[in-house]
């Protein structure tokens, strides 16, 4: 008798409490060490279906039918011990944020062992299950690394620890839902290293949840790309990536940036007007958290009609630093000319003519609007701003900056709850628009959002631009910076490491650092 | 205010008891006097005499009609703690904001006022602040506000500080919003709901300290008719006619846990609805 396939859904159907439908007629299969990555965007049921393989289902949601047979046995027919059996032991799963996932009042140690004790492991032989793990993963097994705590330890270490977590019993099927997706790209990379070799090693198979198809690229054998709680393409990774025969498939494909390195289109539109005037000149800026400086000693300038790409992983003070020109984070040093004149450091001691010459847009719309304000409302306040008084001018401003950002009329009454992500980040778009700025900064504001979302947002910059808006784009998306940056400054530990034109910098890195990131960036051919 | 969240606060039948109990509470309280029977220091019969069809409750220690005395009485418990626990969130509720927004020096020195009444055990602070000046409803009012603005300061203080960090917050202030502005448009609406379900509680405290102060005799004087009062002054009757005191009671009880239901459901179903 030939072994059973190791996991097999059969038509899942999962509802809301409403009756609405999740998830409808997923079947797949996934053979001995095979990785298969379930695509899709927020809310194409994704993750519902990556749960429902532990035979959980969110708050809220109900598996309706099907069957989900994990070695032969459907784990929706069996309850109480026996599924707990089964949830860990033949079946684990790699939560998304590795910094929420752990219990933050316990050691790392007692929580891998309440893991195995739960499946009957004991004494030594537990210990030295513990110990083999984390070697596997490239962590120190020594009983000081037990008794670290979560925030001892960072994001990548733990999510090599939930890594290891869910190795650790030798399942068959191991549930990934977006294991890399908080990290940045020198430790994705890594991290996706070592799924790689231990699937292969442990010849498990993987159920990969990603919104990410660069990622996919790296990890996948087979592809399965989900669409508002259905499949609508399945098969092979390369015949997926080379010849997608679903619409919407060859449309995320498309939406996703490119690294481009020869002469950008965007660049070369641009390259006369640069040099004519510059809008912002930062100098010697030296930033500081409390007393442990982040940002030592950073110039560059930012010209009318120019997009900066201001890149590095997480901690490299990038942040900080579009923070400090925008007057949000005062305790620096240095000096930043804007428009011509010297600007102190403070919001509060900054002229009003300054303050709305210059816009931030944040990375998460959802936290950068006011929950109870409606669009209308929070645009025409910051139009109102501007000393504009009259409601019926005031009113034709909003609607028209609406327009600009390309989102339709009937939004103006909605509340930010109502509105997508991508919708959310226009309206803020929107909102520093109507300060009518010379220049945006752009902090991380795609990184949220989904490919396709995100290719809009890029073209809706690459539109402001044109109109000789100037803007600082900071981001951690080497490819991203790519399609939109004419000039590129890359940051390591407060530092530039390298700067220059986009398309030079890219192509002929000069600095090691410069040359890791784009290796480490995953890439589609 | 949405009237999904109302429909969502009143999805429980516990929830629409508790409604159905308030309100026939308040009703009770207020419009009690215009149909009470009797005048509420009239001397109807013998003390503690039993119920009967002209005495519902029976009569008190000095022979008067406890049901007309428990019509009058629940007015004074139920006006002096909605003006105590409205003017608290008046005082505390823009310190909060404040405190929260700006910090600085006022920031600390609110902090340790508010560290020292938490010090003080709420009953005793009452007693003596009340024999000190005088038994007067004002005062009580003073005093419950004393004890009550510092807890609602340190929630909203907390909640302020959390939204503050909100980037739509740091956006008004890098494009120089008034401090206005951000306080009314951007702070107070969202401070304001986790402050309302906080309300019933607060609320509930203010009734129960009234109604232990009324039963200490230092609420309304007598001859008036107060539920605290009445218990109090009718103890050495309770084994005869323990109805007198049971109705004060078990309306104070009834009101609280009403209330604090109410509250609760409501504090539920605000993280649930989406427009609030």
């Amino acid at each position: 008798m030939t072994e059973a396939i190791p996991l097999v859904v059969q038509s899942l159907f999962m509802h809301d409490l409403n009756g609405r439908e999740i998830v409808g007629d997923v079947s797949l299969h996934v053979e001995r060490g095979e990785v298969l990555a379930i695509i899709g965007e927020s809310g194409s049921g994704k993750t519902s279906v990556a749960l429902s393989l532990l035979g959980f289902a969110r708050p809220g949601m109900r598996i309706s039918s099907g069957k989900i047979l994990i070695g032969g046995t459907d784990i929706l027919s069996v309850s109480g011990r026996q599924k707990r059996a089964f949830q860990g032991g033949k079946v684990s799963l790699v939560p998304q944020n590795p910094t929420t996932s752990f219990s933050p009042r316990m050691s790392v140690g007692k929580q891998m062992a309440e893991l195995l004790a739960a499946h009957g492991h004991t004494g030594t032989g537990m210990k030295q299950l513990m110990r083999q793990a984390l070697r596997s993963v490239d962590l120190p097994d020594d009983e000081k690394f037990f008794r670290r705590y979560p925030f001892e330890l960072s994001g990548g270490q733990l999510q090599r620890i939930a890594i290891a977590m869910a190795f650790i019993t030798s399942p068959q099927v191991i549930v990934m839902d977006e294991p890399t997706t908080g990290l940045d790209v020198s430790t994705q990379q890594t991290i996706l290293e070592l799924i790689a070799r231990l699937v292969k090693s442990s010849s498990a198979s993987v159920v990969y949840v990603t919104h990410d198809l660069a990622v996919v690229n790296v990890v996948a054998d087979r592809v399965a790309v989900m669409l508002s709680g259905r499949i609508v393409e399945q098969g092979g990774r390369k015949q997926v990536f080379a010849a997608p025969s679903d619409d919407y498939t060859r449309m995320l494909l498309d939406a996703i940036p490119r690294l481009v390195t020869d002469c950008p289109a965007a660049a070369r539109e641009a390259e006369g007007a640069i040099e004519i005037q510059s809008v912002l000149e930062v100098k010697n800026l030296r930033a500081a958290h409390g007393h442990v400086e982040v940002v030592h000693g950073v110039s560059f300038s930012v010209g009318k009609g120019e997009c900066v790409g201001l890149v590095g992983g997480s901690g490299s003070g990038k942040t900080t630093t579009g923070r400090c020109v925008t007057g949000l984070h005062s305790n620096a040093s240095g000096s930043l000319l804007f428009q011509g004149h010297l600007m102190p450091f403070a919001v509060s001691s900054r002229s009003k003519a300054d303050l709305s010459a210059m816009q931030i847009v944040f990375q998460n719309p959802d936290r950068s609007l006011n929950p109870k304000e409606s669009v209308a409302q929070s645009i025409a306040r910051t139009v109102r701003l501007t000393g504009l008084a009259d409601r019926a001018q005031v009113g034709a401003e909003v609607r028209s900056l609406l327009d600009r950002v390309r989102l339709p009329q009937r939004v103006v009454d909605l509340y930010p709850a109502d509105l997508s992500g991508g919708e959310r980040q226009r309206v803020a778009v929107a909102r520093a628009l109507a300060m009518k700025p010379k220049l945006l900064v752009c902090d991380e504001i795609t990184s949220a959002l989904d490919v396709s979302v995100q290719a809009a947002v890029v073209e809706l910059l690459l539109d402001l631009k044109k109109d000789g808006l100037a803007m600082l784009f900071i981001t951690h998306n080497l490819p991203l910076v790519s399609e939109i940056a004419q000039s590129i400054i890359i940051l390591k530990d407060g530092n530039i490491v390298e700067a220059g034109k986009t398309n030079e910098v890219l192509r002929s890195p000069q600095d090691l650092y410069t040359k890791m990131l784009l290796g480490a960036a995953p890439r589609l051919n | 205010m949405s009237t999904s969240v109302l429909r969502l606060t009143l999805a429980k039948p516990a929830a629409r008891i508790a409604l159905v109990l308030v309100l026939v509470i308040v009703a009770l309280a207020s419009l009690g006097p215009y149909f009470s029977p009797y005048a509420f220091d009239e001397v109807v019969g013998a003390p503690f005499a039993p119920i009967t069809y002209e005495h519902w409750l029976g009569t008190d220690f000095l022979g008067r009609d406890t049901f007309s005395r428990f019509l009058y009485g629940g007015r004074t418990v139920l006006v002096v703690a909605l003006c105590a626990t409205v003017a608290a969130y008046i005082v505390a509720v823009p310190l909060g904001i404040y405190s929260g927004l700006r910090r600085g020096p006022l920031d600390v020195l609110l902090i340790a006022i508010s560290d020292v009444i938490y010090a003080l055990p709420p009953a005793i602070f009452l007693l003596v602040l009340l024999a000190s000046t005088g038994p007067s409803l004002p005062t009580v009012i003073v005093g419950i506000v004393i004890l009550h603005s510092p807890r609602i300061f340190r929630i909203v203080r907390l909640i302020t500080m959390d939204i503050s960090k909100n980037e739509y917050v740091e956006a008004a202030f890098a494009r120089g919003e008034s401090w206005t502005a951000i306080c009314f448009l951007d702070i107070l609406p969202n401070v304001l709901t986790p402050v309302l379900a906080d309300f019933g509680v607060r609320l509930c405290g203010s009734i129960i300290l009234y109604a232990s102060l009324s039963y200490l005799g230092l609420g309304l004087p007598p001859p008036a008719a107060d539920w605290g009062l009445m218990i109090s002054e009718n103890r050495i009757g309770i084994t005869i006619s323990p109805w007198i005191a049971i109705a004060p009671a078990l309306a104070i009880a009834a009101f609280s846990v009403a209330v604090n239901v109410l509250a609760d459901s409501f504090a539920r179903s605000v993280g649930r609805s989406k427009e609030i």
